[in-house]
C-alpha cells in the first residue's frame, strides 16, 4: 500500500468535501457547525473551571471534571459513529474496488478510518479538545505529549474497540440481513445516546447551589476507564501523568492491533456477505394505481414496509421524543395539559427530524424521476408531503390519544394538546422535507446518515429552534386551555409556514441536479 | 399538407460545469421515424446533453423542444413527450419490476388497464416476466437496464433517449432491444442513441450526430458523412471526426 499516495487521495477528497469548482460544499458546513459547537463548549468548560478554581477546589477535582469531558466524547462515538466506519468499511460503494486491490481488510479499515475523520473527529473536536484547552488556559499548559495522546485515545479507542467488537458480531449475521443489522446498531446507538443524554444532562443542573461542594461530590470514573487515563495524561501530577500517558499509548497500541486482527480475519467475510443482493419477491400483482395520489401513497408503504429498519428506527426516536418531558419532568413539575402539549411538541421534532428528513432520500434513485417525469418537482413534494403527513397526523393522534387518557385530560383539553401537536409538527415536518430535498444522500448506507453530516446537524438545529419555539408557546398558554381563537391562529399560522417551507422544498428539489455519476454527493 | 412535428429540436445547447463548458452550443434534429446515433469520444458532451433534454440537467443557453413542447417553456408536456434511458439505471431498487412500472405508469398518467398489458407485453419481450415480481435490488445490471428501458417505452413516447442503452445485456437482450427501437421508429417515433459500439450505430441507425469538445461536428446519413467513399467505416469517419477529446474524463460527458 502506498501510503503517501493514499494520504494525498485522502486530503484531496477531505478539501474537495469543503470546497470544489469554486463553491463551498457540504462539508463546509459541518466544519462550521463543528467549530461552533467547539467554541461553544470552550466557553462553558472555561466558564465551568474557571469557577472551580474561583471556588478554590483542588486541582484533583478538574481531573475529574475532565476524566467526564473525556468520557462524554468517548460515549458520542461508541453511540454515533462505529456503526459509521463499521458501515463504511462493509458496505460503501467503493468496495469493490478495493477488495479487488492487494489490501489486507485491516488496511481497508484503516483507509475507511481515514475517510470517514469528518463524521467521527467532531466528538474529539467539539468536546475533548475545548475541555483539554479550557483545562490549560485556566490550571496552566499540561505537557504536549500527554494532550496529543489523550485527544488521540479519545478518538481511536471507542473506534477501534467497538469496530473489533462489531464485526465478529455482524460475520454471524445472515448476509441477507447485514445491511439490516447495520441500522439496528445505529438505532440501539442511537437509543443508548438518547436515554444517557436524557436522563443525565438534564440532572447537571439540579446540583447548583454551592459548586464547590457540587464538584468535590462528583464521582470520579473508574480508575480503569480509559477516560480517566487519558484526564491523567492532561491534568496529573507530572509522574502519574506520565503513567497515565504510558497507559493511553499501551491501549491504543493494544486497539490497533485487536482491530487489526479482526479485520483482516472477518472484515473480507462480512464485505462478502454485504455484497449478495437482498432481493424479496412480492407476488401480488402490480395493477397501476387509478390516481397519482394513490400510486404515491401505495409506493410509500411499500417503501416503508421493505426498509423496515429505517421504520423503526423512526418510531424509536418518536417514542423516546414522545416520553422526554416525563424523563424531565421530576426536576421541573408542570400542569397535566402543559406536560401534553410538552410531550406531543417534542414528538414533532422527532416526526420532522426522524420521518419526513428522510422521506426524500428513502426514495434513492426513485427521487430523479420528479425531474425527469411530467410530474414536476412541485407537485413531487406535495404528494410526499401527502403521505408523510398523514402518516404524522396519524401517529400525533395516537400520541394524543395516550397522553389524553394517561393524564386524564378534559374534552377541551385534548383539542388544546392536539393543536401544539398538529401546528408544531406541521412546520417541522415541512422543515424536515425541505432539508430532505437539500441534504439528501440517495445512496445511504447509514440510515441515521441519509442527511449526510452537515444536513443532519442542520436538521437537528432547525428541529430544536421549532421545538423550543413551540414549548415557550405552550408555557406562556393558559394553563387552563386555549381560547377558540388562539388556537385557530396558531394552526394558521403553521399551516402558512408550513406551505412556505413545503414550497421552498419544491424549490429546492427543482435544482438539485445529479452528479456526474448520477448520484448527488452526499452532504 | 402538414409536417410531422419532429420529436427533438436542440438549438445552440450550452452547458457549463464550473469553468468547463461542456457542452458548447450543441444544434440537432430528430425527424419521425429516424433513429439518430449520438457519438463522441469520453467527455464530448453526450450524456450532459442527453441530460438536458431528459430535464435532469438545466441548460445554460439554448432551446429544447420536445414534440412541439418547449422544455423551458411547457415542461410537463414536453416530459410526457419523452422517454430517457440514462447511463446508469434510475431505479427504486426496493420495489418489484412490476410495482416500479406501475408506479412509472401513474406518473405518466396512463389508463391501469393499458399501462398493465403494455408493461407485461414489454417484460415479456425482455425476457423480465418470470422475474418481474422480485425486488429490483437482486436484479443484475442487465436486468436493471431492461427494467429503465420498459419505463421509458411504457408512455410510447415521440422521443426515445437512450444513453449507453446495450451496457450490460446479453446478446439476446441487446436483439429485442433494437428490434423494439427500430419499431418504435417505424410506427413514426424518433430515437436519440448515445453508444461507443460503432459497428452497432453503423447498422441500426439512420443517421450519426458526432460530437467533439461539446460541439457537434457531423450530422447526417452514413453515406453523406462518408462523403463519397462507399469503403469507409463509421469508425473510419468517427476516427477521423470525433478523435479523442483533450479534455476528455475531466467532467461529466
Amino acid at each position: 500500500m502506498n501510503t503517501r499516495a493514499l494520504a494525498r487521495t485522502a486530503w484531496t477528497l477531505a478539501r474537495r468535501s469543503l470546497w470544489h469548482a469554486g463553491r463551498p460544499r457540504a462539508g463546509a458546513a459541518l466544519v462550521g457547525l463543528t467549530l461552533g459547537f467547539a467554541a461553544a463548549a470552550t466557553l462553558a468548560f472555561l466558564a465551568l473551571f474557571g469557577a472551580a478554581a474561583g471556588a478554590g477546589v483542588p486541582r484533583a477535582v478538574a481531573e475529574t471534571l475532565l476524566a467526564w469531558a473525556f468520557t462524554l466524547a468517548m460515549l458520542m462515538l461508541v453511540v454515533g459513529d462505529v456503526h459509521v466506519v463499521v458501515a463504511a468499511a462493509s458496505t460503501d460503494p467503493d468496495l469493490d474496488r478495493l477488495r479487488a486491490a492487494p489490501l489486507s481488510g485491516a488496511q481497508v479499515l484503516l483507509w475507511k478510518l481515514v475517510t470517514t475523520l469528518p463524521r467521527t473527529t467532531p466528538p474529539a473536536l467539539a468536546v475533548a479538545a475545548p475541555a483539554t484547552l479550557a483545562y490549560a488556559l485556566v490550571w496552566g499548559a499540561p505537557p504536549a505529549a500527554g494532550v496529543a495522546l489523550a485527544l488521540l485515545a479519545a478518538w481511536a479507542l471507542p473506534l477501534a474497540l467497538g469496530t473489533a467488537l462489531a464485526l465478529p458480531l455482524l460475520s454471524l449475521v445472515p448476509g441477507a440481513r447485514l445491511r439490516e443489522s447495520l441500522a439496528l446498531l445505529a438505532t440501539l446507538a442511537f437509543v443508548a445516546g438518547w436515554l444517557a443524554n436524557a436522563f443525565w444532562l438534564p440532572r447537571l443542573p439540579a446540583a447548583g447551589g454551592d459548586l464547590a461542594a457540587a464538584l468535590a461530590a462528583l464521582p470520579a470514573p473508574p480508575a480503569w476507564w480509559p477516560a480517566t487515563w487519558a484526564a491523567r495524561a492532561v491534568a496529573g501530577a507530572p509522574a502519574r501523568a506520565a503513567e497515565a500517558a504510558l497507559a493511553c499509548a499501551v491501549a491504543l497500541l493494544a486497539a490497533a492491533a485487536l482491530s487489526g486482527w479482526a479485520a483482516s480475519r472477518l472484515l473480507g467475510v462480512v464485505q462478502a456477505r454485504a455484497a449478495v443482493p437482498a432481493a424479496r419477491t412480492s407476488p401480488a400483482s402490480a395493477r397501476p394505481a387509478s390516481t397519482l395520489a394513490a400510486a404515491f401513497l401505495k409506493r410509500d408503504a411499500a417503501l416503508a414496509a421493505r426498509e423496515w429498519p429505517v421504520a423503526l428506527d423512526a418510531l424509536a426516536g418518536l417514542a423516546l421524543w414522545l416520553l422526554l418531558p416525563l424523563v424531565v419532568l421530576p426536576l421541573a413539575p408542570l400542569p397535566p395539559l402543559v406536560l401534553a402539549r410538552d410531550m406531543l411538541v417534542a414528538l414533532s421534532v422527532s416526526l420532522g427530524h426522524d420521518l419526513a428528513a428522510r422521506a426524500l432520500p428513502l426514495e434513492r434513485d426513485g427521487l430523479h424521476w420528479a425531474r425527469v417525469s411530467p410530474v414536476g418537482a412541485a407537485r413531487w413534494v406535495r404528494l410526499r408531503a401527502l403521505g408523510v403527513g398523514l402518516a404524522g397526523a396519524g401517529l400525533v393522534a395516537a400520541a394524543l390519544a395516550v397522553v389524553g387518557l394517561t393524564l386524564r385530560l378534559e374534552p377541551a383539553q385534548w383539542l388544546d394538546a392536539g393543536v401544539f401537536g398538529l401546528g408544531a409538527a406541521a412546520g417541522t415536518m415541512a422543515t424536515g422535507l425541505a432539508l430532505g430535498a437539500r441534504f439528501g444522500d440517495p445512496g445511504w448506507t447509514d440510515p441515521r446518515a441519509m442527511l449526510g453530516g452537515a444536513g443532519r446537524a442542520w436538521s437537528a438545529l432547525a428541529m430544536l429552534v421549532q421545538g423550543s419555539a413551540w414549548v415557550a408557546l405552550a408555557h406562556r398558554a393558559p394553563a387552563t386551555g386555549l381560547a377558540p381563537g388562539t388556537a385557530f391562529l396558531l394552526l394558521g399560522g403553521a399551516g402558512v409556514l408550513a406551505a412556505a417551507l413545503l414550497a421552498l422544498a419544491a424549490r429546492v428539489l427543482e435544482r438539485r441536479e445529479p452528479g456526474p455519476d448520477a448520484r448527488p454527493a452526499p452532504g | 399538407m402538414t409536417l410531422p412535428t419532429a420529436p427533438l429540436v436542440v438549438e445552440s445547447l450550452v452547458r457549463r460545469f464550473g469553468r468547463l463548458e461542456a457542452v458548447a452550443g450543441v444544434s440537432l434534429r430528430v425527424e419521425p421515424g429516424r433513429l439518430v446515433g449520438f457519438l463522441g469520444a469520453n467527455g464530448a458532451g453526450k450524456t450532459t446533453t442527453l441530460r438536458c433534454v431528459a430535464g435532469l440537467l438545466a441548460p445554460d443557453a439554448g432551446r429544447i423542444v420536445v414534440a412541439g413542447a418547449d422544455l423551458a417553456r411547457e415542461p410537463r408536456a414536453a416530459k410526457a413527450r419523452l422517454g430517457f434511458v440514462p447511463d446508469r439505471p434510475l431505479v427504486q431498487d426496493r420495489l418489484t419490476a412490476r410495482e416500479f412500472l406501475a408506479f412509472v405508469a401513474a406518473l405518466y398518467d396512463l389508463p391501469a388497464d393499458a399501462a398493465e398489458r403494455r408493461a407485461e407485453g414489454l417484460l415479456e419481450r425482455l425476457g423480465l416476466a418470470r422475474e418481474a415480481h422480485r425486488t429490483l435490488e437482486g436484479y443484475s445490471l442487465g436486468m436493471r437496464q431492461k427494467t429503465a428501458v420498459i419505463a421509458a417505452l411504457l408512455h410510447s413516447p415521440p422521443l426515445l433517449l437512450l444513453d449507453e442503452p446495450l451496457t450490460g445485456l446479453d446478446p439476446p437482450s441487446a436483439r429485442a432491444l433494437k428490434d423494439l427501437l427500430r419499431e418504435h421508429a417505424a410506427a413514426g417515433g424518433g430515437v436519440l442513441v448515445s453508444t461507443h459500439l460503432l459497428d452497432v450505430a453503423e447498422r441500426l441507425c439512420d443517421e450519426v450526430v458526432i460530437l467533439r469538445a461539446g460541439r457537434v461536428v457531423a450530422h447526417g446519413t452514413l453515406d453523406e458523412l462518408r462523403a463519397g467513399r462507399s469503403d469507409r467505416t463509421l469508425e473510419e469517419v468517427f476516427l477521423e471526426l470525433g478523435g479523442a477529446d483533450p479534455g476528455a474524463g475531466a467532467e461529466p460527458g
